[in-house]
């Protein structure tokens, strides 16, 4: 019974291990070698009037530059820039500052009684002349150090009234002052002399002095700033409120690749002014293209000698909400009075400009007056309309495409039974388009080419009597790499493809490229792999 | 810091945690833990004390055979990975998809004492089960590749994981001398739970289009804080743990209630004769309400991708390859981002049927068969087990087995337990591969099981006062 058990027991712990090790299994590396079968959209394209606008306007040469289709066409590139001539560039009288700084006479116990009076000039400018200001927006600051004397001190500013009433600022001698006063809605009538507008202030100092010193030290301070008119008369002298050099860089029509022929037809540049001043201005511009491959500065300036006058508004010609009425004017620089085709046919980089504005050209024939809204706005604009014309522009590209990589290891060549790439387009204007590809190695040097010669990708779209497109031409390419050409291209280390595509108006090979807005183009690439099991 | 300790927490226990798993502990009687698996079977002894915290076991299913991954192909093996590995028997096996499961159990206390007739039993566990599922889809898409016209179905991709503790009260009572019966009353505390499922998630590639196409859920109860952008919606990685203090991770770990469940355990068992014995259970019958930082991710959306767009400008300025592919990526995830609401779930708890058939022609020896059928979220398995077991001295019991799937996959079982006074240490092996491999993989030398389909590991201590030795037999020939 006894061996019977340990027989069994011993049974039993064999049958547990009884398991055994089968195949040797050897593995170099975990490595993903399993050869795709993949189909997969690449990319999709809708090509519309936006879709040019936004690439012509993408390219345009500076923000301020606009692209524009007209219904003939005509592509119209439009640069503009504006310039704003405000009230404080006209009549300056921002800030006035004044101060005072005087020792006299004083006895400790006895009365102090002492008078000042001084003008505070208010025009910078002395060509400049205020004969009423009406004050919309201002603080006065009026410091006064305290002074050993018990009593009182005022300022007089007898020009400056409100409701009849002169400004006064009063304060304790003996404590100083620090006040800020609002004098919006004051008005001051400056007093004049030689090529001074000015204000007169009276200050009053009576107490006891209160030191044993013999003197005593008077320190007043005024400013006013940030004054802003509600309205100002006077004359504004003859100066200039602008004076500035531009730039509008064209160069558009050299960088670009898309067109090969360019026609220009119509340009014109367009100065408009709007004056909202009681001032008088002259407007002059010395304007040339630069063409920057020769140097050459080809001049416009026909308003360099002359000028261009706009006339003050009145001050009673304002209407019914209070608002003035802009006095306008504008000059027109076009093919008729310039030679501007033959200019942008020379492919200028530039349109370079020295922008004057002057003020009271002719000196003082009526009093000028401002606004806190008063301005003047000059618009420069200069539009360049064209047309395209494309001959079989060619253009090649470089794209990466390493065989070998992508089939995760030049022996795997043999499992891809075929590579093949889908275009579809579908062309709606009147633009043909061929490619070809070639295959070439790490050297540039070609190995295969993808079509057998030019593919025509872009047929051409059917046209009706006024060369428009009217029907849209689509076109179905399939590109197929066979085992033996993937094998090839892998032996011989296909690393990029060379993409060469030229493009033409062969449509209407003797005209110029219309764009409208019906037109457009959609194109689709696809790809797939497909691999031997 | 603390933001990591919930997470680091429920790894841990995942790991180290397990119900009793070992199907071939069914019919090791001297075991006190055997009763676990069907309660109309008690024990042989009169008390039984599970050292705390020292008995744990774990199962591990799968119907991914690692034998199957590799070939050998004109004399050199290939992984499944490799241009010409033959999908044929991997296709055959995982009709459905890839499924794999786990089950953990940590016996906190366990105790269990005879009256009479009865047999009382008290016992706190800690579990884990986790499964998940992988569809077919990517199988074929690793072996077909994705050409023209291929319409892949991952709608059957799962994740569900729960932990909980197990409060249960079992109570086993002979009727008669043939017919003993029990049943084990559970109370539930989830822990923590997710179940993901998609009712579509279909991909469809082409030459002219990919689309994508999904309308699923995810029902979460973790401490998660998630972070919807301006719309609502909730991308994958923008969803955070909470930050939890030492004393809230120990709240909802291990004191806290509050995601409620409840579960029986039945069983029977029967004697035939002296010789032969059948028996039959239900376990873990019952569910979880989950409702502690209950969320629920829904996501429907579809995506067509037709390539890139590419604008006039692209022709003469260039494209930027990655640019373009990042963005389709960011629509893709954008796909799968999802809107929450609070809502409560229920969960199962992963029910086996057992049934056993015992003959003991002597005391010291009897042969075992049982069948289990355990009922995963994801998929149903059927075990067959056949097991010697010995008890050759009072003090040892040893057993070997064989455990085989309904899909043929054959392992061995074995298992035994010592009595050092009323000290016994227990250890169950199933699902032991039979055949191993010896690989060498980049030069170094391994060696790896041939079939690793459902294994489970029962270890520990138990205290046992008036273990039953096998009983002197007068009647024996021997």
């Amino acid at each position: 019974m006894e061996r019977i058990r340990t027989k069994l027991l011993f049974a039993t712990c064999l049958l547990a291990m009884a398991g055994c090790i089968k195949d040797d299994v050897e593995i170099d590396e975990f490595k993903y070698t399993r050869m795709p079968n993949l189909a997969a959209p690449v990319f999709y394209a809708n090509v519309d009037y936006n879709g040019i606008f936004k690439h012509l306007a993408k390219n345009k040469p500076q923000n301020n530059a606009k692209v524009e289709f007209d219904n003939d066409g005509l592509i119209y590139l439009t640069y503009k820039k504006n310039y704003e001539v405000s009230w404080n560039s006209v009549a300056d009288i921002n800030n006035i500052h004044w101060s005072v700084n005087q020792l006299f006479p004083t006895v400790e116990g006895k009365e102090v009684s002492h008078n000042i009076s001084d003008r505070i000039t208010m025009n910078a400018d002395s060509s400049q002349r205020f004969d009423t200001i009406i004050i919309s927006k201002s603080t006065m600051t009026v410091k006064a150090q305290k002074m050993d004397v018990d009593g009182d001190g005022t300022m007089i500013f007898s020009e400056m009234t409100k409701d009849g009433k002169a400004l006064e600022v009063k304060w304790k001698l003996n404590e100083g002052t620090e006040q800020t006063i609002d004098v919006s809605g004051y008005k001051i009538v400056p007093g004049h002399s030689s090529e001074t507008s000015y204000m007169t202030t009276n200050i009053v100092l009576e107490g006891t002095a209160t030191a044993t010193s013999t003197t005593s030290y008077l320190n007043i301070e005024m400013t006013m700033t940030e004054i802003v008119p509600q309205v100002l008369f006077g004359y504004f002298g003859t100066k200039d409120a602008l004076n500035r050099k531009s730039i509008m860089d064209i160069s558009f029509f050299q960088s670009h690749e898309f067109p090969d022929e360019i026609e220009f037809n119509g340009a014109f540049i367009n100065l408009d002014v709007n004056n909202w001043t009681g001032t008088p201005f002259n407007l002059k511009m010395d304007d040339r293209f630069i063409v920057k491959s020769n140097k050459d500065s080809l001049p416009v300036s026909l308003l360099k000698d002359s000028a261009l006058y706009i006339e003050q508004i009145n001050y009673t010609d304002y209407r019914a909400d209070g608002k003035y009425a802009p006095k306008h004017n504008y000059f027109l620089i076009d093919t008729t009075n310039s030679n501007l085709n033959a200019i942008l046919n020379c492919s200028p980089n530039s349109y370079d400009y020295i922008l004057q504005i002057t003020t009271n050209p002719h000196g003082e024939q009526s009093e000028n007056f401002l606004t806190e809204e008063s301005k003047l706005q000059a618009d420069v604009q200069l539009y360049i309309p064209f047309w395209l014309k494309i001959t079989n522009l060619t253009r090649e590209d470089t794209i990466d495409f390493d065989l070998n990589s992508i089939i995760l290891d030049a022996d795997n060549a043999k499992y891809v039974d075929a590579i093949s790439l889908y275009f579809d387009f579908d062309n709606g204007f009147p633009i043909t388009l061929w490619s070809q590809a070639y295959l070439v190695d790490e050297k540039n040097t070609i190995v295969d080419s993808l079509f057998n010669g030019r593919e025509q990708l872009w047929n051409t779209p059917k046209l009706d009597q006024n060369k428009r497109v009217s029907k849209w031409a689509a076109t179905h390419s399939q590109v197929t790499m066979d085992n033996k050409k993937i094998v090839d291209c892998s032996k011989k280390d296909v690393k990029k493809i060379i993409l060469h595509t030229g493009i033409s108006t062969t449509s209407a090979p003797d005209q110029y490229l219309k764009f409208y807005k019906e037109y457009g183009l959609t194109m689709n690439l696809s790809f797939e792999v497909l691999s031997k099991k | 810091m603390k933001r990591y300790i919930a997470p680091l927490l429920i790894a841990l226990l995942a790991v180290n945690a397990t119900a009793q798993t070992s199907l071939s502990l069914y019919h090791m009687e001297v075991v006190p833990q055997s009763s676990m698996l069907n309660p109309g079977r008690a024990p042989r002894c009169n008390v039984f004390v599970g050292m705390p915290s020292a008995n744990i076991s774990f199962r591990g299913e799968t119907n991914i055979k690692l034998s199957q991954m590799f070939q050998k192909v004109d004399g050199e093996w290939k992984f499944l990975t490799e241009n010409d590995f033959d999908y044929t028997d991997i296709n055959r096996r995982l009709k459905k998809g890839a499924r794999a499961n786990t089950q953990m159990n940590l016996g906190l206390i366990n105790v269990g004492w005879r009256q009479a007739e009865n047999y009382w039993s008290v016992n706190w566990n800690f579990r884990i089960s986790s499964g998940a599922s992988m569809p077919k889809a990517f199988i074929t898409m690793l072996d077909k590749g994705l050409p023209d016209g291929t319409r892949l179905n991952f709608s059957r991709m799962r994740f569900n994981m729960i932990s909980y503790h197990e409060l249960s009260l079992g109570y086993t009572r002979a009727l008669d001398e043939q017919l003993t019966i029990g049943g084990r009353l559970k109370y539930l505390s989830g822990v923590f739970g997710a179940k993901t499922k998609f009712s579509k998630f279909d991909v469809t590639t082409g030459r002219d289009q990919w689309a994508f196409d999904v309308d699923g859920e995810a029902n979460l109860s973790f401490p998660l804080k998630m972070n919807p952008d301006k719309n609502g919606a909730i991308a994958v990685d923008s969803i955070e743990w909470k930050e939890m203090s030492a004393l809230e991770i120990v709240g909802r770990t291990l004191i806290g209630f509050h995601n409620p469940g409840a579960a029986i355990d039945l069983g029977a068992e029967y004697k035939i004769d002296e010789n032969f014995k059948v028996s039959a259970s239900v376990t873990d019958l019952g569910f979880i309400i989950w409702s502690k930082d209950a969320n629920k991710l829904s996501a429907k959306n579809q995506y067509e991708y037709n390539g890139f767009e590419v604008e006039f400008n692209d022709f003469f300025d260039g494209i930027n390859l990655s640019d373009r592919f990042s963005d389709v990526v960011d629509s893709v995830k954008n796909a799968f981002s999802s809107h929450t609401t609070t809502k409560t779930f229920a969960t199962g708890v992963h029910p086996n049927i057992y049934l056993g058939g015992e003959f003991t022609p002597y005391q010291f020896m009897s042969v075992g068969l049982v069948s289990r059928t355990t009922f995963w979220g994801n998929g149903v398995t059927q075990n067959f087990n056949l097991t010697l077991n010995m008890k050759p001295y009072s003090f040892v019991s040893v057993m070997s087995g064989y455990t085989v799937d309904i899909k043929g996959c054959i392992t061995g079982d074995f298992g035994f337990s010592i009595n050092m006074g009323p000290l016994q240490y227990y250890l169950m092996l199933d699902g032991l591969p039979l055949v191993q491999r010896r690989m060498t993989f980049e030069g170094e030398k391994i060696v790896m099981p041939y079939n690793l389909c459902d294994m489970s590991v029962n270890t520990g201590f138990n205290i046992i006062i008036g273990a039953k030795g096998p009983k002197p037999n007068h009647n024996s020939k021997y």
